[in-house]
């Protein structure tokens, strides 16, 4: 049994803590005011940390489930916003490569993963379906040459900055979950508009918005996976993406614990004199235990994936445990920090605005409670 | 990152887990009645060396890794955590410490025994009115020409009645705290000491709670445990091995009561349908089993940094913080999902939250856990910058 990160492991996580540091840091308050990092995209594009375990042929770092929640982590912890950009853009070309074609590949996973499509966008939650996948109502009509996409979609991060947009669509109304196909569409196909901006209460940076389709043709050559196999690809992008919500939510508990600790070694004398002290320590403990045991959660999850073996359940414990954790970690960070924390650009109010969407995002808590609660009837 | 079990590993699993089936969960209702030391089973854990797992061959110890421990600790307190703490006691408490601290003729004379289950050994370092602050104790061990004379009294002591090695801290010289303070191996057999009250308590009721008292015992100066002074860095490094056992205890307890809460959620009926059918027991469930595994990952990592050397003081607390207040979350949860049948004695439920209570106390309270992981978190992250 061993616990330790491996050399290459070690290699991406100081590759992403380089940037994170370096570059992330210097906007992240720019982020968080609204402005769409994208000197920070071009930059992790070079690096090859937007295709964490794409292959190296096509620009990516040819990495392991692990090495990538580890790099998630370190770019959670200071850019939330740039981290859940480039969690959703690896999600997308981690389908590409597996479910795509070689010219599909060819023709999308290389400037995806360099950074030159700025991003990935991932598109299937409509305004009536969200959790319940199956339900979706977007349409692909199949004509001449390849399909007719209409139908609007909700909640598309960055669906208005990426140039590629994995869109979920029926192909088949009367088929339920076997009726959905995936295409891969590109941003400026005619049809494909950009509908309303959300403002929301974190993840200001990275942009969330509606899509809308009339009429828009994409070629045969567009779908991904064959036809009614769109439910299948969505499934094993959520499965994986929620490994990644938990490494990404970690790594906001990160910024708040690391804020906290900070805090209180400045206010040590007053605190001793106050009688505070020993109430503060033991909400560190808690947080830093928490952390601890959510991480461990998220590490088991992908080391299984990365060994090729099915991790369904540990996956949604990942992010289940991950994402509360760090909602717990990130509410006591601000309980602590007291009234200077309401401050909008306070980092603490900034990580418990950013952290909230990490229990709701890639499956609500109470899916992933469903998901688990159900595999208890499988034997282990 | 790599989380398979070896085959050694998962061998001991195994042995455990059958061990427990047969043997343990059909006498744990009757022992936790009864209150009657569960003798036989002791034995048969003797048998299987997990009297003495993490201890070196060459010392009579199964020469296993504490990976492997932390299983079979799991395995045991499942099926009955009376026979958990007992074991937890003489591997952790005992066994390690002298392996850890003790010569060659102390190991020869006492480590081969202990680990072979031949004499059970016990840990005194409470007192009345010292558990969390050790050093307030007022127990004193004199040095008298060769020998250390022992006056005081210890509580709390967990197969206090049964042992006849016990590792006793005391003070070898008032005047200082942490440093006035001394390890020694007392042997009942040898130097006899009394047994004072036998403790009536909420849980694990199969393990004996004693107070020792110690009037003018006359202990061989050969039997004090590495140097004299020593004694507090003794009781610490033992304890931080020790919450492993324990929070390997507790995970077990709360284990055991969800399984039973899961096969009863599919035997029960309510509204027309199985009870585990509805979401709120699927939520329940689902957060039992999710706090389950997480409190194995924290104890298995604490334990392989054992085995590695490492440090692990923070690890252990850790792992024993979050199992013993997540054994209280699981092991309730399964009683109020066992409705009215969970609240009396023919189920097991209500044993599993008597026995999971004390994993939040003995071995360092939850608070001092919590005192332990901030203190070395804000070093850490301070040294971050």
């Amino acid at each position: 049994m061993d616990f330790s990160l491996s050399d290459r492991e070690r290699q991406v996580q100081e590759l992403a803590r380089g940037i994170a540091r370096t570059r992330l840091a210097a906007g992240a308050t720019a982020a968080d005011a609204g402005a769409f990092p994208l000197s920070n995209m071009q930059a992790l594009g070079a690096a090859g940390l937007l295709g964490i375990k794409s292959d190296p042929a096509f620009g990516g770092l040819g990495a392991g489930n692990v090495a990538y929640c580890v790099a998630i982590r370190e770019l959670a912890s200071v850019c939330a916003s740039t981290a859940v950009t480039v969690a959703v853009t690896n999600m997308v070309g981690d389908m590409v490569a597996l479910y795509g074609t070689a010219a599909q590949k060819q023709r999308w996973l290389l400037p995806l993963c360099r950074g030159d499509l700025i991003a990935g966008s991932f598109a299937l939650s409509e305004a009536g379906a969200g959790s319940d996948a199956a339900s979706l109502r977007t349409r692909a009509e199949k004509v001449d040459g390849g399909y007719r996409l209409n139908g609007s979609k909700m909640w598309i991060t960055s669906g208005d900055v990426a140039g590629l947009v994995l869109v979920l669509a029926k192909t088949d109304a009367s088929k339920g979950s076997r009726g959905i196909s995936a295409f891969l569409v590109g941003k400026g196909t005619p049809g494909f508009e950009v509908g309303r901006h959300e403002e929301k209460m974190g993840l200001r940076g990275s942009s969330t918005v509606s899509l809308s389709f009339a009429d828009c043709f994409v070629r045969e050559d567009a779908r991904l996976g064959p036809e009614g196999g769109g439910f299948e690809v969505a499934m094993v992008a959520l499965d994986g993406g929620r490994c990644g919500i938990g490494a990404q939510a970690i790594g906001m508990g990160d910024a708040a614990l690391r804020a906290t600790c900070a805090h209180m070694e400045r206010r040590k004398q007053s605190d001793r004199a106050l009688g505070t002290d020993q109430s503060k320590a033991f909400r560190i403990a808690d947080m830093a235990t928490r952390l601890d045991a959510a991480w461990l959660m998220v590490l088991r999850a992908c080391a299984l994936r990365d060994a090729g073996k099915k991790a369904a359940r540990e996956c949604a414990m990942a992010k289940v445990f991950g994402s509360e954790a760090a909602n717990f970690v990130c509410q006591e960070a601000l309980q602590i920090a007291g009234s200077a924390a309401l401050a909008q650009d306070h980092p603490v109010a900034r990580a418990f605005r950013d952290v909230r969407v990490s229990r709701i995002y890639e499956g609500t808590s109470e899916i992933q409670r469903l998901v688990i609660a159900r595999s208890l009837s499988a034997p282990r | 990152m790599d989380l398979a079990l070896s085959e050694t590993q998962q061998m001991i699993l195994e042995t455990a887990r059958r061990f427990a089936e047969t043997e343990l969960a059909p006498i744990a209702h009757k022992t936790d009645k009864s209150g009657e030391f569960p003798r036989k089973q002791v034995q048969q854990l003797a048998d299987l060396g997990f009297l003495g797992i993490a201890v070196d061959e060459k010392w009579g110890g199964a020469g296993l890794d504490n990976v492997s421990y932390a299983m079979a600790m799991e395995e045991i307190s499942a099926g009955c955590a009376s026979t958990g703490v007992i074991m937890s006691v003489n591997n952790s408490l005992v066994c390690d410490p002298i392996g850890k601290f003790g010569n060659d003729f102390q190991k020869k004379k006492w480590l081969v025994p202990l680990a072979q289950g031949k004499v059970l050994g016990c840990f005194a370092l409470s007192e009345p009115g010292s558990g969390s602050d050790a050093a307030g104790m007022r127990t004193t061990a004199i040095l008298d020409g060769d020998h250390y004379v022992i006056n005081g009294t210890k509580n709390w002591i967990t197969s206090g009645k049964e042992a006849d090695v016990c590792i006793l801290i005391a003070h070898s010289d008032p005047s200082e705290r942490h440093k006035g303070i001394s390890a020694f191996i007392v042997d009942r057999r040898e130097t006899p000491y009394g047994i004072g009250k036998i403790e009536d308590k909420m849980g694990i009721k199969g393990s004996s709670t004693t107070s020792l008292v110690f009037e003018d015992v006359r202990v061989p100066a050969a039997n004090r445990l590495g140097n004299e002074g020593d004694g507090f860095k003794v009781a610490m490094s033992t304890l931080d091995g020790g919450r492993i056992g324990i929070a390997a205890q507790a995970l077990g307890i709360a284990r055991a009561a969800f399984q039973e809460a899961l096969a009863y959620s599919r035997e029960r009926q309510a509204f027309g349908k199985y009870i585990g059918d509805f979401g709120a027991i699927q939520e329940m469930l689902a957060d039992m089993a999710t706090e389950i595994d997480a409190a194995r990952l924290l104890i298995w990592r604490a334990a392989v940094a054992k085995d590695n050397k490492e440090k692990f003081g923070k690890l252990s607390a850790m792992a024993k913080l979050y199992a013993a207040e997540m054994s209280q979350r699981v092991t309730n949860k399964a009683l109020q999902i066992h409705g009215g049948y969970g609240y009396v004695k023919e189920y097991n439920a209500e044993r599993h939250v008597r026995d999971a209570r004390i994993t939040e106390i003995y071995e360092g309270t939850s608070e001092i856990q919590r005192l332990v992981i901030a203190r070395e978190t804000l070093q850490e992250i301070a040294a971050l910058g």
